[in-house]
């Protein structure tokens, strides 16, 4: 394969039915190009279950603990106890919600999210 | 001793294997160390030899580090936009670092680094600092436009939006390095548990001698099941480090 680009250069490409090859090679090429591209896109998205359940579950329980903390962080600060921790969980949970909305649009490119509610990032 | 070397968590367990002590630091070297230095070292070898020679026209070695260098590129050209491009050196040694770590702790006996979940905080928190450092430094106080999306009632986005945005943004490296941590861990365990289950089965002897087939045929199909999350796991984590980047460069969008 390699050889044969190599000695490429050498021929006469004024020629007529050399141009035509070289025509069809690359379109040839691009064809491959288009394929593996497709390929390449594709392959990545072929999640398993078991790591999609895993992915929606560490961005829902990440952000309810990250909106606890936060809250239970205030209640020490402004001593709101149990005020923070309480709003803080219902923030968090609400962002676990956005978030998992959001991952599940991201996984779903196809005609598989369209049902998801709409959220607007412009 | 069969059940020591069948526990699914020992495969886990960090050995010292050169100890340093720097005041109280423990800085010994182990071997999770050892599997970072093999992995660079690894990673090194392929991309020196394979464009140690820079021909125009690519060999079969040359071709799949140009064609690593394009899949990276590709993706940060997508997602963060051509200006997300000056980050290229950062997610390309991210995504081919996890893509080693990971396919190097397939074989077995070998150490898989990104199972524990400091490693993989540490990779997050890296792009989160990032994130913040380089938002700031380009975009002064428009960073905050992340937090502040336009066209909601003003009320609503003070008491509601921005801190529900807040929350999400700051879950991210949580949700990030987690990730990639609990799918390395459980597939792991699951192999380790399923091996284990036909080692044992089948030397139970008997009618369970014959059953052992049904763990042995599910470690089969998890074995390039396992290849796979390995793959797409250092895709994951480098597209993801691709769409937080893209909200340093165009916070507000």
């Amino acid at each position: 394969m390699s050889t044969d680009k190599g000695q490429m250069p050498d021929r006469p490409a004024s020629n007529h039915s050399d141009e035509a090859a070289l025509k069809a090679l690359s379109e040839k090429l691009d064809a491959k190009r288009r394929a593996r591209e497709e390929f390449e896109n594709k392959r990545p998205k072929a999640n398993s279950n078991l790591g999609k359940g895993i992915q929606y579950a560490s961005e829902f329980s990440a952000a309810v603990l990250i909106g606890a903390a936060l809250g239970y962080g205030a209640d020490k600060l402004f001593k709101s106890s149990p005020w923070g921790l309480l709003v803080g969980l219902i923030l968090g949970f609400a962002a676990g919600v956005l978030n998992v909305i959001r991952a599940a649009k991201e996984g779903m490119q196809g005609d598989l999210g369209q049902d998801l509610p709409e959220i607007e990032e412009d | 001793m069969i059940a020591a070397g069948l526990d699914p968590i020992s495969q886990f367990d960090l050995k010292k294997m050169a100890e340093l002590k720097v005041g109280n630091f423990d800085l010994s070297f182990t071997n999770s160390a050892l599997m970072m230095v093999v992995t660079v070292g690894c990673i090194l070898a392929w991309m020196l030899l394979s464009t140690g020679k820079r021909s125009l026209v690519p060999g079969r070695a040359q071709s799949i580090a140009e064609v690593s260098y394009e899949f990276v590129a590709d993706m940060i050209r997508s997602t963060a936009g051509k200006d997300g491009l000056r980050f290229f050196p950062f997610v390309f040694t991210l995504f081919v670092f996890i893509l080693f770590a990971n396919l190097l702790g397939m074989i077995p006996f070998f150490f898989t680094i990104t199972s524990h979940i400091i490693v993989t905080v540490v990779l997050a928190m890296m792009v989160m600092i990032l994130v913040v450092v380089y938002g700031v430094y380009k975009n002064g106080f428009g960073f905050l436009k992340l937090f502040w999306p336009s066209g909601v009632p003003f009320v609503l986005k003070a008491l509601l939006v921005a801190p529900i945005e807040v929350i999400s943004f700051l879950s991210r490296p949580v949700s990030h390095s987690i990730r990639l941590w609990a799918n390395m861990f459980a597939g792991h365990i699951l192999l380790k548990l399923f091996a284990g289950f036909a080692v044992m089965m089948f030397a139970a002897g008997g009618l369970t001698m014959a059953g052992s087939f049904v763990p042995y045929v599910l470690v089969l199909a998890l074995t390039p099941l396992e290849f796979l999350v390995a793959f797409v796991q250092a895709y994951v984590f480098a597209l993801l480090t691709c769409v937080y980047l893209s909200d340093a460069l165009h916070p507000g969008h």
